[in-house]
């Protein structure tokens, strides 16, 4: 039997993860070419986290702070790799580069942008996610199995709900939907 | 490092709303302005390419598997914690014998043995006490929590096995240079843990070792302290010399690994070169090692060159214990630091037996000492931490 402490912690555990992983991949893969590699890595870092969970607390600005467990991991792998050549062409551990900060930057930005349109309930935001991949209607209708009229609708709904959560900044960012 | 940016974060966040006061739009242009890569980070994320080329990313990234895979290994690791903690009879069977041992020995009878001896030494693996340039004293090693944190200017980042010095370079500024300030990094006897200096070179300490290093290299020459036996991997930097000083002896490298073996008891400075070269200077001499070369110096300041086999003097960095035609009493001593023992010799000519073979260093203590009394007519027996070694 899971105690309801332990199932609170698996539901923030989960949380977290799903809000992180994509971009703390994305940011692994900054350092690290091979994508399966980059998974094993930030997956490391997130069972670590799983052991550690009950100091947590003690973390100041989450954010950063797993941002640089997974730099860390990638450091440590390619020490190990002896692929510490390959790293000195363009960074160095010890020194932080702009570069690096700005790759941080980059992928909080849209995890914060992304917060918003995961609030969104599924059967809408697979819709306006795949918009955004490109997809057409008529694509995304024969994807999901449904008509073309219920993708329209549920595009119209969920456009109408970012428009409120995401003030002008959906203007700017969903020219696209 | 990246929670100083955290702000920039939110600023362009607001600044795609359009929602930036003046105030705020002064620092984002600011930001901009501070160099060329801030402007085209500014640029790739105003675009609408951006949100596009983001969300093709995330959609790639699978997470629903990828949690899945963490979960499952969340629960695998604590059933091996578990199986460590009951069975450590069991674990004696990973012993690894080197093959002169293998194909002689009778692995079962030796296994009783093990079964019926209840003293157990184990070796605790890393651990080390970090000692900062102010006096503050930490604990570092197993059942740490990972942790970041800042020291005269360097974020200083721990793990279980290694504690890293990181500078930021943020769009090109270089620091002034300031007095040096030292760190300490002691590991106990049985304990093993190892440093990223603040110029990217890795120092890994063996037991009962000790390294003075400053937080950041601001001198000319790179200077560090040791005491004991330590690995280095050196940063090449021709501009700045990597200096070990140790005991009587001077090492000087220009990015390269080697081995540095100095433990006062031993009573020599033995420096064993893997890759690159270096000079090893006592007081009056010196001489220049390439790979595969090793340089002693005695107490008495005698300098002195031979050809190796790197392996047996690199092997403990790669948790073996190798030994090459040793006598066992300089076999003792590595085994006494490293599983924290004494060890006394009841017997002069037992100290001079040479002894061959290798061990991995996180094996029961139990497992080392039936393989050492292989080595035939020595008995050992285990008091407490005391060793006593008679002969039969």
């Amino acid at each position: 039997m899971k105690s309801k402490q332990k199932i609170r912690e698996e539901d923030l555990f989960h949380d977290l993860f799903m809000d992180y992983y994509p971009s703390l991949l994305s940011f692994a893969r900054y350092y690290v070419e091979n994508e399966a590699i980059a998974e094993d890595l930030v997956q490391d870092v997130f069972v670590k986290m799983w052991e550690l969970r009950e100091q947590w607390e003690k973390v100041e600005n989450f954010s950063a702070y797993v941002y640089q467990m997974v730099r860390f991991r990638c450091f440590n792998y390619l020490r190990g790799e002896k692929l510490r050549v390959e790293m000195m062409r363009s960074y160095r551990e010890e020194k932080v580069d702009i570069m690096e900060i700005n790759q941080y930057i980059e992928e909080e930005i849209f995890r914060l942008v992304n917060q918003v349109v995961d609030t969104l309930p599924l059967m809408y935001k697979q819709v306006i996610t795949l918009t955004l991949e490109g997809y057409r209607v008529k694509e995304i209708a024969e994807k999901l199995n449904v008509g073309e009229e219920t993708v329209k609708k549920r595009k119209q709904v969920a456009k109408q709900v970012l428009k409120e959560k995401l003030g002008k900044l959906y203007l700017f960012l969903f020219p696209l939907i | 490092m990246f929670e100083n940016y955290s702000k920039v974060v939110v600023l362009l966040v607001k600044a795609l709303q359009q929602e930036l006061t003046v105030e705020e739009e002064e620092k984002v242009r600011a930001w901009r302005e501070a160099c060329e890569e801030n402007e085209a980070l500014y640029a790739k994320v105003m675009s609408f390419e951006f949100v596009k080329m983001k969300t093709e990313q995330r959609e790639r990234a699978n997470s629903d598997d990828a949690y899945m895979q963490v979960k499952k290994r969340c629960r695998r690791r604590l059933q091996v914690r578990r199986w460590r903690n009951v069975s450590v009879a069991a674990a004696s069977i990973l012993l690894f014998f080197g093959g002169w041992f293998y194909s002689e020995t009778n692995l079962l009878s030796n296994f009783d043995n093990v079964m019926e001896k209840d003293s157990e030494i184990i070796v605790s693996g890393s651990k080390a006490e970090l000692i900062l340039s102010g006096g503050e004293r930490m604990i570092l090693g197993k059942g740490q929590l990972d942790s970041v944190w800042m020291h005269e200017g360097m974020e200083v980042h721990s793990t279980e096995d290694r504690v890293s010095y990181v500078g930021e370079r943020p769009c090109g500024k270089e620091g002034q240079p300031v007095e040096l300030q030292y760190n300490i990094l002691r590991v106990p006897r049985g304990g093993e843990y190892s440093v990223v200096l603040g110029d990217g070179t890795l120092v890994c300490l063996n037991s009962e070792s000790e390294l003075r290093y400053p937080v950041r290299f601001d001198s000319e020459e790179r200077k560090v302290f040791l005491r004991g036996e330590g690995f280095f991997e050196v940063t090449e930097d021709p501009e700045h010399p990597f200096v070990v000083e140790v005991e009587n002896a001077r090492i000087e490298v220009l990015g390269t690994t080697f081995n540095v073996c100095g433990y006062a008891a031993e009573e020599r400075v033995v420096t064993t070169l893997v890759e690159g070269m270096v000079r090893l200077s006592s007081e009056s001499q010196s001489v220049i090692l390439v790979p595969n070369e090793q340089g002693v110096l005695d107490k008495d300041g005698h300098l002195t060159k031979v050809e190796v086999d790197v392996f047996p003097h690199v092997a403990w960095q790669k948790g073996q214990l190798v030994f090459r035609q040793q006598p066992l009493e300089r076999v003792m001593q590595v085994v006494s630091r490293w599983y924290d023992v004494e060890v006394v010799f009841r017997s002069e000519k037992a100290k001079k037996i040479s002894f061959t073979g290798n061990m991995r260093r996180y094996d029961d203590f139990e497992q080392i000492v039936r393989m050492l009394e292989k080595t035939g007519g020595l008995i050992f027996n285990i008091e407490g931490r005391t060793i006593y070694i008679t002969e039969k």
